[in-house]
């Protein structure tokens, strides 16, 4: 045996430098994984503690902040009811008072403006009748666009002589009055997905992808519930029981897609997959969600976002089925299943190509190489601790 | 600091059974998963006030009254005075969240001076909500709800809706005027929260990345490190939250003393996160999110003013380190500094406190470990089995009673033990110096 120091770089071996090979990155989480005899070179100490944290606070600060900071409505769908010559001559002048703030619907029928509201079609509604103005919110939707809403109504009746009185369709339960709690769940659930799918890439360093996968499948089965169990110690949503399985089952559909999406990306990734989780499930996924903001108050940037994204899908299903009755809650679900399913189509593709490759470099070393799979797993980098304390910045 | 050479000691890489390997890996998100709505949803899903602080400025046998009716509850801790100039201090000072101010005139007093105790309405708006006049002799009533939207837009909503309340009861309305109102865009007045987050993930993010590269870094090299990012971390965070944000208006004094606060909170985290290190070595991660995150973000009164908080959070927000950092950066924003000065003390308390430990724990974690190598390597030299070279540079007397000994052992041979399976490979030179007593 040599009488120096065991090195720590592997002899005789090319390594792709972004997978920093030395460092301790890949064998933290779990128990007595850490040889303390092992340092990490110092490019991958600079590389390690300069770039982890600046990843995080740009992401966060540029996220978040651009979308959260100041929200204005933006093409707010808003339905007024009444006679048509004063909804013509309201919406003219709301159309001049607050260019692109609001996205006006005129009717003759109160009852349409209404359920324009409860259908989610509309974020409120206004009826006008006589000098009488009858504001319709959904606090349900959100509590920060109904008093804007509410305001609205307030100019009208102010404008037309009246008064406004306010009718809220959806209200919030007297728990959550910020309507805050189910986006709460939407991030154990999201954590929850992820952080199971990189803590076992991370056990088991040659994991296969159906490990992965059935990592993903125990971890729907198991967060929802166990989250939703968590936050009913504090929050009562005064739903049905069948409103409230339902929206655990979105929550095991969305936990999936992000147990899916995890994997993919460390299949496809490797050590890079936090990054792209990171960026994925939660620096566009949480602030495009419509929880901390709705959709009608987002910049237009995340308002695209939101209409595409598995957060959004999965949130507004939520809220569709909590609050609305089930409205709309189809076109989210279908937003989030879409997500599921490519994920699925995509992980199936890296494996297929990660094994004929495999097989490519088999025939040409004559030699048993290891699939693209396994390599890429276990290249996955201290990335629970990452996400995880990344994600409570968020949070 | 006394940084001892950290010694390489012949460390066995134990593994541990697949099995719990795999379990102890899932205790990661079933933390997470229980402790998240437990803790964190606990605190702010339901801001409701608690003993929020009102001060109802007017004529005593009117005032009295009604701060004793608002004391009387849970939601209030109101207190009554005659001194009309306090009723706009006391918020701009932060002494109070927000104040009333009823103004008492009586209507055959128009036009003379007002009685004993009666106040002028403190600006013209106020006099817009002025009482119609009564019957011939019946007071006239006006009231102003002073109140600071930088304190909490919910916070903001309590005390108007108090002044209203007030005002219905005296037959007249009541007008708001906001003494610290928040920047236009900062409608919801999250950015300084978000700032604090998120430099927060920059503290804590380096200890953890430091201690997964470099396992065995001194003391001064993480400290060293968590420098850096205090320093870095609040420009890198208020510079880019500042293209959507800009500078609140505050000026480039204003400005530095922000950055100054969020340095100091960055580096205390990160020194939080050394500790936490030093005692839970790999299960950090467990240690830091429950103390820089569940018990640290829901009490900071950033996402649910202090006032709204419930009884257990609003007692963290008066002692922990994230609280003072938070209030100390409001009351540099938006209040001209008043009341910052409480608040970073308590801030700073924590970042000498925390450091002192460190250093203690550290010392203490260093002669321990001197002392149990040395006896370790007394041990071997009288004949220890695994060892098969050796050398002592002090080895004339007892090795256990010598004032210092200083050690080197050098791996000379190791048999092929392979077939041996309990056989733990020597991975390292050994070389220890220390005393013994």
């Amino acid at each position: 045996m040599s009488p120096t120091t065991p090195g720590t770089r592997p002899e005789g071996q090319h390594r792709d430098p972004l997978q920093m090979p030395e460092n301790h990155l890949d064998m933290v989480v779990t128990p007595d994984s850490v040889d303390p005899s092992r340092e990490a070179s110092l490019r991958t100490r600079i590389i390690a503690i300069v770039s982890m944290p600046l990843f995080f606070l740009l992401a966060f600060t540029l996220c978040y902040v651009s979308a959260t900071h100041a929200p204005v409505p933006h093409d707010m769908a808003v339905t007024i009811a009444g006679p048509a010559e004063v909804t013509s001559e309201l919406t003219d002048g709301i159309a001049d008072q607050a260019e692109n703030a609001f996205a006006v619907t005129a009717t003759t029928s109160a009852d349409d403006a209404r359920d324009s509201v409860l259908k989610r079609d509309a974020v409120g509604a206004v009826i006008i009748d006589g000098t009488n103005v009858t504001t319709i919110v959904a606090s349900g939707g959100s509590a920060i666009a109904a008093p804007v809403v509410q305001q609205l109504g307030q100019r009208i009746a102010t404008e037309l002589g009246g008064t406004a009185t306010v009718e809220n369709v959806a209200p919030l339960p007297a728990d959550d009055p910020s309507g805050t709690v189910l986006f709460y769940f939407l991030i154990v659930c999201t954590v929850g997905g992820f952080l199971s799918v990189t803590v076992i890439s991370q056990a088991i360093p040659k994991i296969r992808a159906r490990a992965m996968l059935a990592t993903s499948v125990g971890a729907a089965l198991i967060v929802p519930p166990l989250g939703f169990s968590m936050v009913s110690v504090w929050v009562d949503f005064e739903a049905t029981f069948g409103s409230i399985a339902a929206v655990i089952g979105i929550g095991m559909i969305y936990t999936l897609t992000v147990g899916l999406i995890a994997t993919l990306l460390t299949l496809a990734l490797g050590q890079g997959a936090v990054l792209g989780e990171i960026l994925i499930l939660i620096a566009l996924n949480f602030p495009s969600a419509g929880a901390s903001v709705p959709e009608s108050m987002l910049p237009p940037f995340w308002q695209v976002i939101h209409n595409g994204w598995l957060g959004s899908g999965a949130f507004e299903s939520m809220r569709s089925i909590m609050y609305f009755d089930g409205n709309q809650s189809g076109h989210w679900l279908a937003q989030l299943l879409i997500w599921t399913a490519a994920a699925i189509v995509l992980i199936a593709l890296v494996i297929i190509v990660q094994r004929r490759r495999g097989a490519a470099v088999h025939q040409n070393d004559g030699s048993i190489a290891p699939t693209g799979p396994e390599r890429s797993a276990e290249a996955q980098a201290g990335a629970a601790e990452h996400a995880l304390v990344g994600t409570a910045g968020i949070v | 600091m006394t940084d001892s050479p950290s010694s390489q000691t012949a460390v066995p890489v134990r593994r541990s059974a697949p099995v719990v390997k795999i379990a102890a890996a899932f205790l990661l998100p079933l933390f997470f998963v229980i402790a998240f709505p437990l803790l964190f949803v606990g605190a702010i899903h339901k801001p409701t006030p608690h003993e929020l602080s009102i001060l109802v400025v007017g004529p005593d046998q009117v005032v009295s009254q009604i701060a004793a009716g608002l004391d009387g509850t849970d939601e209030y801790a109101a207190t009554a005075t005659d001194v009309v100039d306090d009723a706009k201090s006391s918020v701009e000072e932060r002494k109070v969240m927000g104040s009333i101010l009823v103004s008492v005139d009586t209507a055959d007093a128009a036009g003379n001076a007002a009685p004993a105790g009666s106040a002028a309405p403190a600006d013209p708006a106020a006099a817009t909500a002025t009482a119609s006049p009564g019957s011939a002799g019946a007071p006239t009533y006006t009231v102003t709800t002073y109140v600071a939207n930088a304190e909490g837009r919910a916070v903001a909503a309590t005390v108007t809706a108090a002044g209203e309340k007030i005002a219905e009861q005296l037959g007249t309305t009541a007008t708001v005027e906001d003494l610290a109102p928040l920047a236009a865009t900062d409608t919801l007045g999250v950015t300084l929260f978000y700032l604090l987050t998120y430099t927060s993930v920059g503290g804590y993010l380096v200890v953890i990345v430091l201690m997964q590269v470099m396992p065995k870094a001194r003391l001064s090299t993480r400290f060293g490190a968590v420098t850096v990012a205090a320093i870095a971390a609040p420009l890198v965070a208020f510079g880019l939250s500042s293209i959507f944000v800009g500078d609140y208006g505050a000026s480039f004094g204003t400005i530095m003393g922000l950055l100054g606060v969020i340095a100091l909170y960055v580096f205390t985290v990160g020194s939080v996160g050394i500790l936490i290190e030093q005692f839970l070595g790999k299960a950090a991660t467990f240690g830091i999110m429950l103390f820089v995150v569940f018990l640290n973000f829901p009490s900071a009164g950033g996402a649910a003013p202090a006032a709204m908080l419930p009884p257990f959070w609003q007692f963290m927000h008066e002692v922990y380190f994230g609280a003072g950092a938070y209030e100390a950066m409001r009351s540099i924003v938006y209040f001209g500094g008043n009341g910052a000065a409480r608040w970073i003390f308590q801030l700073l308390a924590w970042t000498f406190g925390i450091v002192l430990i460190n250093v203690v724990v550290y010392l203490a974690k260093t002669v321990r470990r001197q002392k149990r190598e040395i006896a370790e390597l007394s041990r071997a030299a009288t004949g220890g089995p695994e060892l098969q070279g050796q050398s002592e540079a002090d080895s004339t007397g007892d090795p256990a009673s010598a004032k210092h000994v200083k050690v080197e052992v050098y791996q000379l041979y190791e048999p092929d033990r392979t077939e041996d399976p309990h056989h733990e490979p020597v991975r390292a030179l050994t070389q220890s110096e220390g005393e013994t007593r």
